[in-house]
């Protein structure tokens, strides 16, 4: 059975042809999950959810399209509702995006630097708990599902002016840090 | 940023976190399989079967066992033999969840139980059921049913074997009920005969129609009372291993060409495949009664299959020592599935792990169903071109010779169905007058969570349209045209075009009184047509008979999927644009990865003229799925007599 058969028989009521998508797709996309929600409890729910609803949704669903960037955008943006109304997140971001992007391209800078690939990843770790979940939402499309900043600006998810307003701080900081460096 | 690294360090946080044997499907499965349970049982009339069951209880001074006594029991169907039903609810707390037994009928066939259940989550699993035996042993459920009337509820019923003694105290152990084990004892009471609804005696049944291939329709039993009319009515095959392959309904008519609707109220205790309860309204006595088994769409046949899976038709295919995708196999090989000439012709391979074999239709065989021990799954039915497939799918691809045996076959067939029966003249019979219909309840003015410009601007516009047209007491006329753009293989309804002509009574409040929907084809033939009368609607072409609240004639169809849209952060664009008709229109188009949307308005009158769901493919492409044009809508005194006298057909009886 292909994705196209899948899908077929889904909207045929078929589950088997939910099942092929839960067992094709589900790894990639309850990672996703996690690094959003920092939670494997909240991420399953959140993967439970998203198939229930495809689902529901699939008989308006185009087979002719990939199932693959639909269903993982439906996930991104149900993490990012899940730890928005959980109430183990307790969390508030203000306005210090500058210092915590400086963060990361401060982590980032250091990798070229050869420090090592798990304290990297710690890092990295502990500046993504700084982000919102649309922020961390964000980050984890572009470099872990690594989407284009063309594609995550067309997904509905989130909002053009949020992914362009995001990334152009990173870069923004990114050429004063390197400034500040040089003149060092 | 180091884009590669970025991606390693999260992958290997999310793999750390999320190891790659982690298998969400179990927990889907059954979650799916409960929802699915929920969504596929109706929500029967329950609650009405127990207040009749309690009136009867308050009003009635008459507490004589009945014995050998057929009759209708509410909740409970057709109950044969010596009649008992639940002395007293019993009610259980455990662990913050409540359990009350709320129903159980005993008869000489089986034992039956209702229980409602609360503060149940949405994770809990399926519990199980069985009964203590007297002798200490344990008598499992033979059959099982949930319906959640909302999100805190639960209703759960079982079908025993009937108890041997049902004068005995009973107990009931429910296992694994939000973690819970419930023991509950409970004890039954002879039947009055005001708890029974008895079966007419003169009605000389059951009736078997005619029998077509190898169908017939059967009227097993009818209970008549003064306010309502109970029917019985069941599917009765030749030949073992038939059933329908569709679902299934019947229409009933008299010979004045009355219709009565049919409210299916159908319990669990009935194999539904094979057996429905209708309820319509009283009949008067004498009436020449028609039953008709619907075959929608296609009048007078109806999607039927065969089970060979006792002996099987078997062929052998050989897919070579190294089988490629797309590679096909031209085949020519005659076989006989019972009286069922099957001829296969070829066979490809789709991909990796699935064959696809193709079968020229012969005589009114659809489609066939194969089961091989080398195949992990199996799909039949699939119209190619003129032929259909059958797919298997293997987990590894076989490269030697194989058996494939053919386990069923599908099939047209062809009726109509029919019974008729001669109606007794009605007996005087004491039962509860029904619900009466519901008063219209007061306007609901909906509220909405955006504030955006646009929605004010799409409210107005609507608002202004209704104000027009929805001036009653008065008849409104609607016509609209359906375009169903994008067709699924195999399907048949919707067809790609139909017109959709409404005839509206409305109030002088606007609300409707009565209304007759006529979905036709391009050449004007009738599809399908239902009425709305009161509180109940009937269709007169499926048969399917609803009750449903009174509603509020509007036009807007658009406003509050606008607010949902706008306040959930979806895409949506504003252009002003010329529709059809030359007129200045507003075109508000809502970007959405399932179902993106269009709607036109027309800037003078404010009528939203046009719907049409499409999908943007990647390169921006837009291809429209469904469109719903309006090219009538007016207001008039009265419509034609011919609409009034297809509503005043319709059998209802006065609240």
């Amino acid at each position: 059975m292909d994705e196209q058969k899948a899908i077929q028989k889904l909207k045929k009521g078929d589950i088997s042809g939910l099942e092929f998508l839960v067992q094709r797709y589900q790894l990639k996309a309850l990672r996703t999950a996690y690094l959003i929600t920092r939670d494997t409890g909240l991420a399953e729910d959140v993967l439970q959810e998203a198939f229930i609803r495809a689902y529901r949704a699939i008989r308006n669903f185009d087979e002719a399209r990939p199932f693959e960037p639909w269903f993982l955008r439906s996930v991104v943006n149900a993490s990012v509702k899940m730890v928005q109304k959980s109430a183990r997140q307790v969390e508030v971001w203000n306005n210090a995006d500058d210092e915590v992007w400086a963060q990361l391209i401060a982590v980032d800078e250091s990798v070229e630097a050869q420090v090592e690939a798990t304290e990297f990843q710690r890092q990295l770790w502990d500046i993504m708990q700084k982000l919102s979940p649309r922020q961390r939402a964000v980050i984890v499309q572009r470099y872990y599902l690594e989407m284009s900043e063309k594609e995550m600006a067309a997904e509905s998810g989130v909002a053009r002016g949020t992914v362009k307003w995001l990334l152009s701080v990173a870069r923004k900081r990114m050429r004063t840090l390197l400034a500040e460096r040089s003149e060092k | 940023m180091n884009e590669e690294r970025m991606k390693e360090a999260l992958e290997s946080i999310a793999q750390h976190n999320v190891p790659d044997d982690s298998d969400l499907w179990p927990l889907i499965a059954s979650q799916f399989e409960r929802k699915s349970l929920v969504q596929t049982l109706r929500a029967r009339p329950v609650l009405l079967a127990l207040v009749l069951l309690l009136l009867l209880a308050l009003v009635s001074g008459a507490a004589y066992a009945i014995g050998m006594l057929t009759g209708f029991v509410p909740g409970f169907g057709f109950a044969t033999g010596d009649v008992y039903l639940l002395e007293t609810p019993v009610d259980l707390v455990q662990n913050g969840i409540t359990l009350r037994l709320e129903n159980a009928v005993n008869d000489g066939s089986r034992l039956w139980v209702e229980l409602s259940v609360g503060n149940l989550s949405v994770a809990e699993r399926y519990s199980q059921a069985y009964l203590l035996s007297p002798d200490g042993g344990n008598i499992q459920a033979q059959r099982g049913g949930a319906i959640m009337p909302d999100q805190n509820t639960m209703r759960l019923t079982y079908l025993f074997p009937a108890l041997g003694d049902p004068s005995r105290a009973v107990t009931l152990i429910v296992e694994n009920l939000g973690g819970e084990t419930f023991e509950i004892k409970f004890a039954l009471r002879p039947a009055r005969a005001d708890d029974i609804l008895p079966a007419s005696p003169e009605a000389a049944l059951p009736v078997q129609g005619e029998m077509r291939d190898s169908v017939a329709l059967v009227l097993e039993n009818v209970a008549i009372s003064a306010d309502r009319t109970v029917l019985q009515v069941s599917l009765s095959f030749e030949k073992p291993g038939m059933s329908l392959a569709a679902p299934w309904n019947v229409t009933m008519t008299d010979a004045e060409g009355r219709v009565y609707p049919l409210k299916d109220i159908t319990p669990e205790t009935l194999d539904m495949g094979t057996t429905r309860l209708y309820e319509t309204t009283p009949l008067q006595g004498n009436e020449r009664i028609l039953l008709s088994l619907v075959s929608f769409p296609s009048e007078g046949e109806i999607p039927a299959f065969m089970d060979f899976s006792a002996a099987p038709v078997t062929f052998t295919f050989d897919p070579g020592q190294n089988p490629q995708v797309g590679q096909v196999w031209l085949l020519d090989e005659s076989m006989q599935a019972g009286e069922f000439s099957l001829h296969l012709v070829g066979a490809r391979m789709t991909s990796p792990d699935e064959l696809l074999f193709e079968f020229e239709p012969t005589g009114n065989v659809t489609g066939v169903m194969l089961y091989s021990t080398f195949a992990s799954g199996a799909a039949g039915g699939v119209p190619v071109d003129k032929n259909f497939s059958a797919g298997m799918t293997f987990s590894e691809m076989p490269n030697d010779p194989f058996e494939i045996e053919v386990r069923s076959v599908y099939y047209t067939a062809h009726g109509p169905w029919e019974v008729e029966w001669q109606a007794p003249v009605a007996e005087a019979v004491s039962f509860p007058t029904m619900t009466p219909a519901p008063s219209p309840t007061p306007l609901v003015i909906p509220t909405f969570a955006s504030r955006d410009p646009l929605l004010l601007e799409v409210q107005s516009l609507s608002e202004k349209f209704d104000h027009t047209i929805v001036q009653g007491p008065a008849w409104v006329h609607v016509i609209s045209e359906n375009f169903a753009d994008h067709m699924e293989p195999g399907q048949t309804y919707p067809p790609p075009y139909y017109q959709d002509e409404q005839w509206n009574e409305i109030d002088a409040e606007g609300w409707v009184t009565q209304n007759l929907t006529t979905h036709r084809d391009a050449n004007g033939n009738i599809l399908q047509q239902a009425a709305f009368i009161g509180s109940k609607s009937v269709n007169f072409t499926t048969g399917e008979t609803f009750e449903i609240s009174p509603y509020h004639l509007s036009f807007d169809l658009f406003v509050q999927e606008l607010d949902f849209a706008l306040s959930h952060g979806e895409p949506v664009t504003r252009e002003e644009t010329t529709c059809e008709d030359g007129s200045a229109c507003l075109l508000i188009t809502i970007s959405n990865p399932v179902a993106s949307r269009k709607v036109w308005i027309n800037l003078q009158t404010g009528q939203q003229v046009q719907f049409q769901s499409f999908q943007r493919s990647k390169d921006g492409t837009e291809q429209a799925q469904f469109t719903q044009r309006f090219i009538l809508v007016e207001r008039m005194q009265s419509p034609p007599q011919e609409v009034l006298d297809i509503l005043e057909r319709v059998a209802i009886s006065a609240p």
